[in-house]
């Protein structure tokens, strides 16, 4: 199997934002918030050290 | 009779009992007695040295369970939604790690990052054992993919290990 980085991160990011949020939330309304919550800041996080990193590779 | 007794053996003979002095009576102790001091009946509750040795052995074992098989330390405390999500997650995340053929570190290892490295995997339980079934190609780094499936592993089965701690908290009564 042959995943890109971006992919292997999105993948990352949308299982552990899963573990996450079942073990932190109960109900599955909020379950649900934190899981979208934790796995757009994951990206986020992630996109943004990416850029700032990106001049250091020229 | 009283001439059949031997001269050297003391006669064991009670001391008088005057009339109208109350005489206390000691009643023979219970065969069992509890650590505070009361009797053990056949049908009585477990004391709280037998309850919390009973607890911590059940949480012993469910550590155990819920690391050999991720989610079933919670099935077993009837979280059905953690056990399902456990094993889905740990599971998804180990099998797409295996398959991109990254590195599963074996228990021997020179430096500390192949130590570290092994105890991460390692809590992947079944599928850290099972590594070598799911992937018979074996592990490839040659390549990023395999170098991404490595990282993949490796969370699987720390991830794994919070679920476990989770299920410990919830058996101890610590967590809902």
């Amino acid at each position: 199997m042959n995943l890109t980085h971006f992919q292997s991160m999105v993948l990352f990011a949308f299982i552990v934002s899963l573990g996450f949020a079942f073990l932190s939330r109960r109900r599955l309304k909020s379950r649900i918030k934190y899981l979208v919550w934790a796995f757009v800041a994951f990206l986020l996080v992630a996109i943004t050290i990416g850029w700032i990193m990106y001049p250091a590779s020229h | 009779m009283a001439d059949n007794i031997p001269e050297n053996i003391p006669e064991q003979i009670p001391a008088p009992i005057s009339e109208g002095v109350p005489v206390s009576v000691e009643q023979p102790a219970p065969l069992e007695a509890s650590a505070i001091g009361e009797p053990i009946a056949p049908d009585a509750a477990p004391t709280y040295e037998q309850e919390s040795l009973g607890s911590s052995a059940r949480s012993i074992f469910i550590a155990i369970a819920g690391w050999a098989v991720p989610g079933l330390g919670h099935l077993f405390q009837r979280r059905i939604g953690r056990a399902l999500a456990g094993f889905a997650a740990v599971g998804t995340m180990a099998v797409i790690g295996l398959w991109m053929r990254g590195n599963v570190f074996p228990m021997h290892s020179d430096d500390a990052f192949g130590v570290l490295g092994f105890i991460a995997d390692a809590g992947s339980g079944i599928f850290y054992l099972l590594a070598h079934t799911i992937e018979k190609s074996g592990p490839d780094v040659s390549r990023a993919a395999g170098d991404y499936g490595t990282r993949l592993i490796a969370t699987a089965g720390v991830l794994n290990m919070l679920f476990v701690l989770d299920a410990l908290e919830i058996s101890r009564g610590h967590k809902n």
